[in-house]
């Protein structure tokens, strides 16, 4: 008896180190919380804090690069490029989201605090969802993660937009959870464990081949609901044009590439390519097809039904399902690699395309939210009408922004779709070259509708007033940092990519263990 | 030869109930079928030799989370639900979704009953307290914390979103209520 | 005989079309929310069938882990359809409109 417990007790593999960034947000979050509930009335305290917490968080997350162990907590954290990279991105979009909430400091009684503490919970869950090596932790990740998202998306609570958004994402996020979660089950049965690294080890003979392909197809459901792709995308514009604007900025970019990061580690690297015609080779053939044809048809139904949206944040929402079907190209492209090198250079490309998209986004969202007035009534393309030359700071930024969901080169959406683009075409096979076609006709779709917010903005006449809005310094701030970010990462791209792609552990350490 | 009669008793409980659930229009109805399948689903779990789920399954189920729901459907006082008049698209996407998720279910037993059959232990103790409490302190210590802090998140959501209307609140619900009205005459 | 994997497999597998076809064909989002419930049971069904089979904990454990997100889930969801019948007074889906273009 006592020998049993001693074994299992030296057993637990804790490593602090390896969850630092993530404990550190946790902490920040509670700390916020506790600030909140001593001093109520605060209203940009817990702003500084929060922006302290996250830049700390990414000064651990940034050092990580090149050291440490390769997994850590009986193989539940994986820390990997993979991990670092869109924890990154997903820092960046929580701190830049707690800037662009400073513009209801002055107009609306939100509750600051616990918003703060939420995002920064919602963080942790979605950096969870990066590291996670493990079925348990990516679920327990996404589930933190989302819950804290349906509250935001109903933060305004005497807005009935604002609540009907909470509860269409409640009820089809958690549908979709459980369709995830069949599908984690059988994957489960099929091998026999929850953990990614040991599934692709048993892939190859597993106990129950067909249940493979059942929890492979479940856990697309479930993860396209999440990445919002077509045909699971029904959700994204309604519970995008209800929920408060910065929040919805927050959802186009941060929980989007959090999906990415776990769908990315579960298909790439638990369902890796094996030759013969095993279940596991048929698995890794379909899934590649199912998400090329999903990524097709995502950009295709995405730009096609932006084209007639007059609310710029419903066009919005379609755009961001469009730019999800531009970044699972390049998921599909990893896919399909045959090397572990050409692998890593696809996750990273996808990575540094969800980074500009976060970029861009963000910045667009934060003008979206300053002209949106109280309640964000201002939001049909009309009340952008004539404003160019009245408030050239807001329409030049948010013409650049255009620009550059567009991809136009020399901003940063350019060099992210040529990046994604790359490894499909580098594959060779018919399908794969078919689907970039489609990415670049849909590029030249989409034009229409970027273009049309900026012709309207400076070409058309506007009947009403005009006030410009006071723009709040965490606002400019968010805009000194989008504008700055879309041409530094559209024109010096190449040193962040390579850190994308750098291995944080030499392999040797792992052969040793 | 027991196991077998208690197993399709609790299934076919577990199934009755489920279908009165999705049949019934009172919600109060919908939910007392839905504890009827927790139950049900809980003595399956002690014939699976898991007594520590069966026993929270109880708890937290049956206990916490549906007085939770029927506490929440007499405060909101609901009514029966109105006949169906969705949709037909709706129909057709539930008929296919149906269908398609029983043939899973089909092709899941198929494929089951080839697979290598266990000769299942009858002495395993996997799902006692003991050793159940054991890993989740040690191999599953993390996704215990990552809980923690769900429920702690979860507890602040629910505050938010429930905690009475500040006065501007108020104000702008009445406004809307006002301009609904208005747009009514 | 026993009852033996296929068996709950098939419970589980039913199960969770009831609760599927349920949150389409429910049409309050308490009933929804319900139905969903029965899915996640469901599925917990196969975790613990499957960590019999295996004799392996870890079926259990992620049936522990999902209860505690259906609590978690349970409180927000139940606050949200509060918060939405305050302002609304429905908790009919269909009343959700204002949302279409």
């Amino acid at each position: 008896m006592n020998t049993i417990l001693l074994q299992a007790i030296s057993n637990p593999d804790v490593n602090l180190q390896a969850i630092l960034p993530e404990t550190i947000v946790a902490v920040t979050g509670i700390i916020v919380m506790l600030y909140d509930v001593f001093a109520p009335k605060q209203k940009n305290v817990t702003t500084v804090i929060s922006l302290i917490g996250l830049a700390i968080a990414a000064y651990f997350m940034y050092s990580m690069w090149g050291g440490g162990p390769t997994t850590s907590w009986n193989g539940m954290i994986a820390n990997d490029p993979l991990r670092i990279s869109f924890s990154l991105v997903l820092l960046f979009v929580a701190a830049v989201t707690i800037l662009t909430s400073t513009v209801w400091s002055e107009r609306e009684t939100v509750p600051v605090g616990e918003y703060h503490a939420l995002l920064l919970f919602a963080t942790f869950g979605s950096m969870f969802m990066a590291s996670g090596n493990d079925f348990v932790i990516i679920f327990l990740g996404l589930e933190t993660l989302s819950i804290a998202t349906y509250v935001m998306a109903g933060l305004r609570k005497s807005d009935l937009k604002s609540n009907e958004s909470a509860m269409k994402y409640f009820i089809l996020g958690s549908f979709a959870s459980a369709f995830l979660l069949y599908g984690m089950a059988l994957i489960y049965g099929a091998t026999g464990t929850t953990n990614v690294a040991l599934i692709a080890e048993r892939i190859a003979s597993p106990t129950f081949p067909g249940l493979l392909l059942m929890g492979g197809a479940m856990l697309v459901i479930g993860f396209g609901f999440k990445v919002a792709t077509v045909p699971f995308h029904v959700w994204t514009p309604d519970v995008y044009e209800g929920a408060p604007s910065p929040v919805t900025g927050f959802m186009a970019a941060g929980p989007k590439a959090a999906a990415f990061a776990s769908f990315i580690r579960v298909f790439v690297i638990g369902f890796p390519l094996i030759g013969g015609a095993t279940a596991a080779g048929y698995l890794h053939e379909s899934w590649v097809t199912a998400l090329a044809v999903m990524a097709m048809l995502t950009m295709t139904v995405g730009n096609i039904s932006a084209i007639v949206q007059n609310n710029v944040k419903r066009m919005l929402a379609y755009s961001s399902i469009s730019h999800a079907g531009y970044a699972m190209v390049g998921f599909v492209g990893a896919g399909v690699a045959k090397t572990p090198e050409v692998r890593d250079a696809a996750i990273a490309a996808v990575a540094f395309y969800l980074l500009t998209y976060a970029v861009t986004n963000l910045g667009a969202f934060s003008i979206i939210s300053l002209v949106g007035q109280k309640n964000d009534r201002r939001t049909e393309f009309e009340d952008y009408n004539g404003i160019g030359f009245k408030s050239p700071v807001i329409a030049f930024s948010l013409s650049l922004f255009m620009l550059s969901l567009l991809g136009l080169p020399m901003t940063a959406g350019f060099i992210g779709k040529v990046l994604v683009f790359r490894p499909a075409l580098e594959a060779g096979s018919v399908m794969l070259t078919t689907m970039v076609v489609v990415a670049v006709v849909n590029t030249a779709i989409s034009a229409y509708y970027y273009l049309r917010l900026i012709v309207v903005m400076f070409f058309r006449e506007r009947t009403t007033d005009w006030s410009e809005p006071k723009m709040p310094v965490g606002v400019a701030a968010v805009l000194l940092i989008t504008i700055i970010g879309v041409f530094y990462f559209g024109l010096f791209s190449g040193s962040w990519i390579e850190k994308f792609v750098t291995p944080s552990a030499p392999t040797a350490v792992q052969a040793a263990k | 030869m027991a196991s077998t009669v208690l197993f399709y008793l609790f299934a076919g409980i577990a199934i009755g109930c489920a279908l009165s659930m999705v049949y019934h229009r009172n919600p109060l109805y919908s939910a007392v079928s839905l504890i009827g399948v927790f139950i049900a689903l809980s003595c399956i779990y002690v014939t699976l030799a898991a007594p520590f789920i069966a026993a929270v399954q109880v708890l937290v189920y049956a206990g916490a989370i549906m007085v939770l729901v029927v506490f929440v459907i007499m405060l909101l006082n609901l009514d029966h639900d109105k006949p169906v008049t969705r949709l037909s698209y709706l129909y057709a996407i539930g008929g296919f979704l149906g269908v398609v998720l029983l043939a899973q279910t089909f092709f899941i037993f198929a494929v089951v009953k080839k697979g290598p059959k266990a000769d299942i232990d009858p002495n395993v103790t996997v799902g006692e307290t003991m050793s159940i409490g054991m890993n989740m302190y040690t191999k599953y210590l993390l996704p215990v914390e990552i809980v923690g802090i769900l429920l702690l998140m979860a507890i602040i959501g629910g505050v938010i979103l429930v905690r009475r209307l500040s006065q501007p609140e108020m104000e702008l619900v009445v406004e809307h209520e006002l301009e609904l009205r208005h747009h009514e005459e | 005989m026993e009852p033996t994997l296929t068996n709950y497999l098939a419970l589980s597998g039913t199960l969770f079309t009831i609760g599927a076809v349920g949150v389409i064909f429910k049409r309050n989002a308490i009933g929804m929310f319900m139905c969903i419930e029965l899915m996640l049971n469901a599925v917990n069904l196969t975790f613990v069938a499957f960590s019999r089979y295996y004799a392996d904990v870890t079926g259990q454990l992620f049936v522990f882990m999902v209860m505690s997100v259906a609590a978690a889930e349970a409180a927000v969801g139940l606050g949200i359809i509060i918060a939405f019948f305050r302002n609304r007074i429905s908790v009919d889906v269909d009343d959700a409109s204002l949302l279409k273009n």
